[in-house]
């Protein structure tokens, strides 16, 4: 029975012990997958930055380029126009010659930024690439146009200047402008794009860390309840055990007490004496009395051992209602009770005591409609520490005290000094 | 424990729906900011390659915008206002937000466009334009600039002194617009620009403000000054203008007639035909160099190519024009419009001068390749 409950035990905490570590582990794997997933997060985060950064930046330095090259172009279209004004008119050489001096320094700025861009968006789209190469081709005819009639300007009357313009400069002049203009709608529109794949990988990201946090929380959730379980089904397992071993200290101590009563009286017997007594000799001081029915074989030999045995057993429980107050009583044989008196009854009380339970004993006693009455002997020992006996020689004592009253007559009472 | 599990699952699952569903949300509200402009686009012909340019400008755009355009590729397999005006109605049933229509007739098709126009969908024309008001613009080769054009080049060429013969392709508007605009420059039966007098209130005539008083004076003036150009072309005279029947060895007939009898020192030709005739007729009077050719459109056909003619001097100039961004610019504005943006009534998308010098320059090469 020991061995197994030990092994019980060790079960259960091996038990705990695995869970404990298992648990441990979950911890950690979840506590790596938190961290390596936010530090992806932040290096995804930070690269998305970036690159929107990047893609703005670039996308307003070629919107400004762009804007550049509108800007000069209108102003080389203003002069034309400033220089038609000026035909027929007197101020047409000194006006030609300041046109034409503009118009040249504006192509150059235009060159420079068209060569610009294309270093700036070589990398981009052929959609963007494509649009802006038929703006320069509309720019670079209306330069083709402005050449070739450079050295007749001055000789051109106004007419003509205007239909040249009209049909055949302007045209180039409206397509330059829209395909600049569509070139930047291009631009802004892949911004706009990368910006919102950007927003998608980003919102994305976040997903993914909100989906990390809702999994940690499930997960601690889960391994909470767990441990929670665990707990409750080893404080069961624990009660368990305390409750078998309660059982197992209840029927030793059942049958403790089987052993050391009395069947008939239901009073301790003589083992129950010798554990008591042994518990006190060594320390204490204590009255002890015994008592016994003189003559008690006559009654079995004339009305049988069941009114023998009916009578003791009416004798003990008076006794019991009587007198448990003031000693604890052991039915050592048959006939022959023991008291032991409690520390709170004084010597000379016990001396009563022990009288009046001699003589109570030997009261007339109705027992199957039989009256039956004795008379009893008893010794009485008022034990010291100092007597320094063991339990048989102090009850030898008292044994023989009480053969001595009886061999004197019996019906009373020696006490032994 | 099994009970256990399941909720946890539960749980797990609920939050990946959750967040599956947080990009998607985004997306849908992205989606119904963009609203796609279905633009029709309708030209005369499926079957001839002129239009290829016009194809080419939508599948950039296509490609440019992305989800903000749907272009729908229409029109006959013969060009025909019979055959093209059921297109049209087709497009119109479909509930377009614009059409860019090359009219096969400039009147025949006004009244299908006036339903498209009641139906409140914009109308465009590219390249031909209808003389129906409605239209929201028209955006194209202005013809009549285009041929005076042509009249200044041939002046130029010959320093403003001989006698030129023209031949023009039969009964086009295109003929009858550049025949007419190149006659009338030279020989002074002009009358001011219709769209410059009416003050078409596009982008075009905005640019001198002095061409933008009130239109009577304008026009008054305009023809002063048409006048004072005349001046220097009265030692050009034109002998004969011829019709070519838009057939090279009709227009190659009709040249070395002009060659031959009239003695001329230049032709006009005002299509791809009639000059392919007229450089055949020189080639083979081998007068390259005496009589100067001022023609249109580019043309490879049977090992004869407006390259080769221009290389061996045959032919002097040719007028090209843009059907390339007619078609990008028409279905760009379509866009604009539909969108509730303002655009430009007229817009000429011009014709370019292409000599031997200029020919292998990227914007010329680039309307050749086109």
């Amino acid at each position: 029975m020991a061995k197994a409950k030990k092994f019980k035990v060790f079960d259960v905490n091996n038990r705990r012990d695995k869970e404990i570590r298992r648990i441990r582990r979950m911890y950690s794997i979840v506590c790596t997958v938190i961290i390596i997933v936010t530090l992806i997060n932040m290096v995804v985060q930070d690269r998305v930055y970036r690159n929107v950064r990047d893609t703005m930046q670039d996308n307003l330095e070629s919107v400004q380029t762009i804007s550049r090259i509108q800007q000069d172009f209108g102003d080389v279209n203003e002069n034309v126009l400033l220089l038609i004004a000026s035909l027929d008119t007197p101020e047409i050489q000194r006006v030609s010659k300041e046109v034409v001096d503009n118009i040249t320094a504006d192509f150059a700025k235009i060159d420079t930024d068209i060569a610009n861009y294309k270093t700036e968006n070589a990398d981009k789209s052929d959609d963007l690439k494509r649009r802006f190469s038929h703006a320069e081709y509309a720019i670079s005819a209306y330069r083709r146009k402005i050449n070739e009639v450079q050295n007749e300007i001055t000789t051109m009357n106004h007419t003509t200047g205007m239909n040249i313009y009209d049909q055949e400069l302007q045209p180039l002049q409206i397509t330059a402008a829209e395909m600049l203009q569509a070139t930047i709608e291009i631009g802004t529109k892949v911004g706009q794009e990368r910006d919102h794949a950007a927003a998608n990988i980003r919102g994305w990201a976040q997903s993914s860390l909100l989906l990390l946090l809702v999994f940690t929380v499930v997960f601690l959730s889960i391994v909470g309840m767990r441990q929670i379980n665990s707990i409750l089904e080893m404080r069961q397992k624990q009660q368990e055990i305390t409750e078998a071993s309660n059982r197992l200290t209840k029927s030793k101590k059942k049958l403790m007490d089987s052993a050391m009563t009395n069947i008939l009286t239901g009073m301790k017997n003589r083992y129950a004496l010798d554990e008591s007594l042994s518990q006190l000799i060594g320390n204490a001081q204590f009255n002890i009395g015994v008592f016994d029915i003189d003559n008690f074989r006559v009654f079995n030999d004339m009305y049988g051992y069941e009114v023998g045995d009916e009578y003791l057993a009416t004798v003990a429980e008076r006794l019991k209602e009587e007198y448990s107050e003031y000693a604890e009583m052991f039915n050592i044989t048959g006939n022959e009770f023991c008291m032991v008196f409690y520390e709170h009854v004084s010597d000379l009380q016990a001396q009563q005591l022990a009288e009046q339970i001699r003589q109570g004993i030997g009261q007339p006693t109705l027992v199957a409609g039989i009256p039956l009455q004795a008379t009893v002997s008893a010794s009485l020992y008022h034990y010291l520490p100092s007597d320094n006996l063991d339990v048989n020689t102090l009850l030898m004592k008292m044994d023989s005290a009480l053969h001595a009253a009886k061999r004197d007559g019996g019906n009373r009472m020696y006490q032994i000094q | 424990m099994m009970k256990k599990k399941s909720g946890a699952l539960k749980a797990v699952l609920a939050g990946l729906l959750a967040f599956s569903m947080l990009p998607l949300t985004g997306c849908q509200k992205e989606e119904a900011n963009q609203k796609a402009v279905n633009v029709a686009v309708i030209v005369k012909n499926m079957e001839s390659s002129y239009w290829d340019p016009v194809w080419k400008a939508c599948d950039d755009l296509e490609e440019e915008l992305g989800d903000e355009v749907n272009i729908i590729r229409m029109g006959p397999n013969e060009e025909s206002a019979e055959a093209q005006i059921p297109i049209i109605q087709n497009a119109v049933n479909q509930k377009v937000d614009a059409i860019v229509l090359a009219a096969c007739d400039a009147e025949a098709e006004n009244e299908v466009v006036a339903t498209a126009t009641a139906a409140g969908i914009h109308v465009l024309t590219i390249d031909s334009d209808i003389t129906y008001e409605g239209k929201a613009a028209y955006v194209g080769t202005m013809n009549k600039n285009a041929g005076e054009s042509a009249a200044r080049e041939a002046a130029r060429l010959l320093g403003n002194e001989g006698k030129i013969g023209v031949i023009y392709h039969g009964d086009a508007s295109t003929a009858s617009e550049r025949r007419d605009g190149f006659v009338n420059q030279i020989s002074g039966n002009v009358e001011a620009p219709p769209e410059m007098a009416a003050g078409a209130g596009s982008k075009q005539n905005n640019s001198l403000p002095q061409e933008t008083d009130e239109s009577g004076e304008a026009a008054e003036e305009e023809t002063v000054q048409i006048s004072q150009e005349l001046a220097s072309y009265a030692n050009i005279k034109i002998t004969d203008v011829l019709d070519g029947e838009s057939d090279w060895q009709k227009s190659k007939e009709q040249a070395t007639k002009l060659i031959t009898e009239d003695h001329v020192d230049l032709i006009f030709a005002t299509n791809r035909k009639g000059t392919w005739g007229a450089c055949e007729a020189i080639s083979e009077l081998g007068k390259q160099g005496e009589v100067y050719v001022v023609g249109f459109d580019y043309f490879e056909n049977e090992g004869k190519s407006a390259d080769m003619y221009l290389s061996k001097g045959i032919l002097n100039v040719t007028f090209i024009q843009n059907p390339y961004n007619m078609g990008y610019l028409g279905v760009r504005y379509a866009i604009e419009i539909a969108q509730g943006e303002p655009i430009p009534s007229l817009v000429d998308t011009g014709a370019m001068p292409v000599t031997a010098d200029n020919i292998n320059d990227d914007d010329i090469q680039f309307l050749i390749n086109n």
